[in-house]
């Protein structure tokens, strides 16, 4: 009965984001379509897993590795386990030998090579999932990409009409999205990060595209600054690694949002906007009469955090976080 | 080592700072160390609050009772509840508390009835009642021995508690507000002064003998009262002819005192309600730590305390009590609430070191009021992001990051619950059954570690306490069976000993009402939500099978 009574009425939309190359998480969220029982299927950037952990063969046929501050060191047949908990938390499994891991960690071309490779290929697979599953259904999907995301993987997603970054599409009848991947500067120096001036223009060329504004949705990955939901500890870039600033034992917060962002939504007053990029940092606010989300993020723990939407003509009707 | 060897190394240092600065970007940041936490535990059990009264019942309740058994006994009798609440909470590291896995582990809305009824209404309750507990124990106490009486009597009249209620109440909001950042620098400054007051209530009663304690004690009441007479003795003489008569070491009595024993030690596990706000949450060890560490520390102390409560003349105090649950007429004649602090104070060389007691004494119950704030404001937060609550209870203040709407309605449920608490004191008859208001939370929590490895058997896979098993079966399942066992060992004493309180119809029906109209209004608030904004509130509490 109450999927019946929410069936009639309105449009929902799950959506969730920085999923970071988690296969199990990214195989919920396809399954959310049907389990919450939604019309479209978004996932915000940040998709692609954040490093390589080289699986080393050893002359005795066993294999090592180390990865999330722990050793491994596993019989061949146990080695392919070991690859689905690498999988599990994002990253890329590379099976090689010891020489060809010190070529990996001595080349950053090599490195980045390899990365390609198993991005481009984990993310292949992915599509090929979304349409072996989704191809009998109504259920639309959108996946954009994030700052942390390199241009390589939004092409792909491009060519697979999945990609709904920096153009603006129909989600029903009534709403337009436009999708924006790029972020303002970060610590963490990454593929799609700018300057917020440069961040404002990339914003306002795409919004000259937008009909409607009162119904349009912002998918902008980098969340407002100082919303509450881009609250993040404060981060000394000018070391390696970056360390949280701590005063009297405790990390500063600051809100790590874009301005350009916030300025935008402040300007434009969209009925809705979708962000992530903070993971820690689960949330909705309202800024004047946008309703804007980020689910946060446990990719790493296998959660799927997201957020169901659910709204009509007349506006959002009601919103749900979810943690699957 | 080689130019190429180091410039091997240099790279590999960096794909490994690459992972270390990874990883604190893909979990939850943590603002309070597992030490904080270990302290937030011993707060929550309160130094002078709910162990008085397993105290002052001895007497009057279970005369042949150890009390420093009793406690030692608690310690090993809640092991299966905390190690239940530390394990899940290890398992579901984010604020909302038991709510939180009791509601995808059990019944969605019964975990909200029962953690609406055990964290909300009822801790509104008594955080009503700390305000008062500061002034009759540290406040009116330190202006009499200024010699200010007429302070005194103000603050301990109708108009004096209800404006200085509201005045703690809303200090207490005020220290809740900035967030967990603020309240970790609070906490550890209160705790200090918890601290010197702890050490100095230990070595004064450690310091004392039944002599010198009467003597004290005679030349008190002459100061306070003006009269000269041997009060001590009066004391153990009105007693004997009130019915008290000390009796021989008893397990039973000892046994039955354990209920009162959890009126303090059943608290040390908050912790997990800000579990999102603690570094290290999804280590099990370091959640058992923080959370039965706080039930060893405080059990050992209350079992010590009592050891050298002795020191004032087990006689006395037990007379003492006694009169006081009694009700005897002649306990009026006592200035002070009697309890261990009074006796402390009473005991103590002199006025600064009494002074100082009373100041942690206060600052311990303050600490509490501010931490009820917190705990209750991410109850109903968690419950707000499960739609259960208006979304306005899940605002975070861009200013504090703080959820400030919760905050201010705790406030205002606390003053509600201030006003009868002041001026109709004898609505606390009607609120003897309360400890079948917090109950349920318990039963949930050992349910929740029965059904976890079959309801959610991915996730408790994934989870850092499936290691843990014996024979094969897991631990937690163990912990659950056992935590079920002892609720019902806790029930037992209930429904046999009136004297607890449970066999109040009037008490029982108030609570059974509070989780009936909890019942209520969660399914009308899932219709509502169905029918008017398309949100299935089921989702919250379902998990996604990845296939």
């Amino acid at each position: 009965m109450v999927k019946a009574l929410q069936k009639k009425k309105f449009t929902r939309i799950f959506f969730a984001t920085d999923i970071h190359g988690s296969e199990k998480v990214f195989l919920k969220f396809i399954g959310a379509a049907k389990f919450y029982g939604v019309d479209v299927l978004i996932l915000g950037g940040d998709i692609t897993g954040k490093m390589v952990v080289p699986v080393r063969e050893q002359a005795d046929g066993t294999f090592k590795c180390e990865f999330m501050d722990q050793k491994w060191h596993v019989k061949k047949e146990e080695v392919e386990k070991l690859e689905e908990k690498i999988k599990f938390v994002g990253f890329y499994p590379y099976r090689t030998t010891e020489g060809g891991a010190k070529k990996l960690y001595s080349s950053p071309k090599e490195y980045e090579k390899v990365y390609k490779r198993l991005a481009t290929d984990r993310l292949k697979r992915w599509i090929e999932i979304v349409q072996e599953r989704l191809k009998d259904t109504d259920i639309k999907v959108y996946i954009a990409g994030g700052n942390d995301d390199p241009p390589y993987i939004a092409d792909l997603l491009t060519s697979s009409n999945l990609n709904p970054e920096e153009r603006v599409i129909y989600i029903d009848e009534n709403h337009e999205m436009v999708s924006l991947a790029y972020s303002n500067i970060t610590p963490w120096k990454t593929p799609r990060e700018c300057s917020e001036e440069k961040l404002a223009k990339k914003i306002e060329d795409l919004l000259t595209k937008v009909e409607n504004m009162e119904n349009c949705i912002f998918n902008f990955h980098v969340p407002p600054i100082n919303s509450t939901i881009d609250t993040a500890p404060k981060v000394d870039a000018t070391t390696m690694p970056p360390k949280y600033v701590v005063e009297r034992g405790v990390p500063v917060m600051i809100g790590a949002g874009s301005v350009a962002v916030r300025e935008a939504i402040e300007k434009h007053q969209p009925l809705l906007g979708l962000h992530g990029h903070i993971h820690e940092s689960r949330g909705a606010i309202k800024i004047g009469r946008t309703l804007c989300v980020n689910p946060g993020s446990e990719y790493s723990e296998g959660i799927l955090r997201g957020v169901i939407i659910s709204f009509d003509e007349k506006g959002i009707k009601g919103y749900q976080f979810t943690s699957g | 080592m080689g130019d190429k060897e180091q410039k091997v190394r240099d790279e590999e240092q960096k794909v490994k700072n690459k992972e270390l600065f990874i990883r604190p970007k893909s979990g939850l940041v943590r603002v309070l160390s597992v030490h904080d936490a270990l302290i937030f535990n011993i707060v929550c059990i309160a130094f002078f609050s709910g162990s008085i009264y397993a105290f002052q019942m001895t007497s009057y309740l279970a005369p042949g009772a150890n009390v420093s058994l009793t406690f030692l006994l608690t310690i090993l009798f809640t092991l299966p509840l905390y190690l239940s609440w530390a394990m899940l909470a290890s398992s579901f590291p984010r604020s909302g508390g038991d709510y939180v896995f009791t509601s995808r582990l059990v019944l969605p809305s019964l975990a909200f009835a029962a953690t609406f009824s055990a964290w909300i209404f009822w801790q509104l309750w008594y955080n009503a009642c700390f305000p008062i507990q500061i002034i009759w124990q540290s406040i009116s106490p330190f202006l009499v021995m200024m010699g200010n009486s007429a302070a005194s009597d103000w603050v301990l009249s109708h108009t004096g508690m209800l404006v200085v209620g509201i005045g703690l109440l809303f200090l207490a909001l005020l220290a809740a507000i900035p967030g967990m950042s603020f309240y970790a620098k609070l906490q550890r400054i209160l705790f200090a002064f918890t601290i010197v007051s702890i050490i100095l209530l230990l070595w004064v009663l450690a310091s004392t003998n039944p002599a010198s304690f009467a003597e004290r004690f005679n030349s008190f009441m002459a100061a306070t009262t003006g009269n000269k007479m041997d009060w001590y003795n009066q004391v153990i003489n009105v007693a004997k002819e009130a019915g008290y008569v000390p009796a021989p070491f008893s397990w039973y009595d000892t046994l039955k005192l354990i209920p009162v024993a959890m009126m303090c030690m059943g608290y040390g596990f908050w912790s997990i309600m800000i579990m999102g706000e603690i570094k290290g949450a999804k280590e099990t060890k370091l959640a058992v730590y923080s959370i039965y560490g706080s039930v060893i520390i405080m059990g050992l102390f209350f079992a010590s305390l009592y050891a050298l409560l002795q020191n004032s003349g087990s006689l006395f105090y037990n007379s003492l009590f006694y009169l006081y649950m009694k009700g005897d007429p002649f306990i009026s004649q006592i200035p002070f609430w009697p309890n261990y602090m009074f006796i402390a104070a009473v005991a103590s060389p002199n006025l600064l070191c009494t002074y100082l007691i009373q100041l942690g004494a206060a600052a311990n119950v303050f600490n509490l009021m501010v931490m009820m704030y917190i705990v209750g404001a991410r109850v109903m937060f968690a419950q707000t992001f499960d739609r259960i609550w208006p979304e306005k209870l899940s605002y975070l203040g861009t200013r504090y990051i703080s959820p400030i709407y919760a905050l201010i309605v705790y406030f205002i449920g606390s003053v509600i619950w201030l006003i009868p608490a002041v001026f109709y004191p004898e609505i606390y008859f009607y609120f003897t059954a309360v400890v079948l208001g917090v109950l349920l939370a318990y039963v949930l929590t050992g349910i929740a570690g029965i059904t976890f490895p079959i309801r959610m058997k991915d996730a408790y896979e994934a989870s850092p306490i499936a290691k843990y098993k014996i024979m094969g079966v897991p631990l937690i399942q163990i912990s659950g069976i056992a935590t079920l066992a002892f609720c019902g060992f806790l029930l037992y004493w209930y429904l046999t000993v009136p004297e607890l309180g449970l066999m109040n119809p009037i008490s029982v029906s108030i609570v059974l009402i509070v989780y009936v109209v909890s019942i209520v209004y969660f399914y009308i608030i899932r219709w509502y939500r169905a029918k008017y904004q398309g949100i299935n509130i089921d989702l919250a509490f379902k998990n996604i099978p990845p296939e």
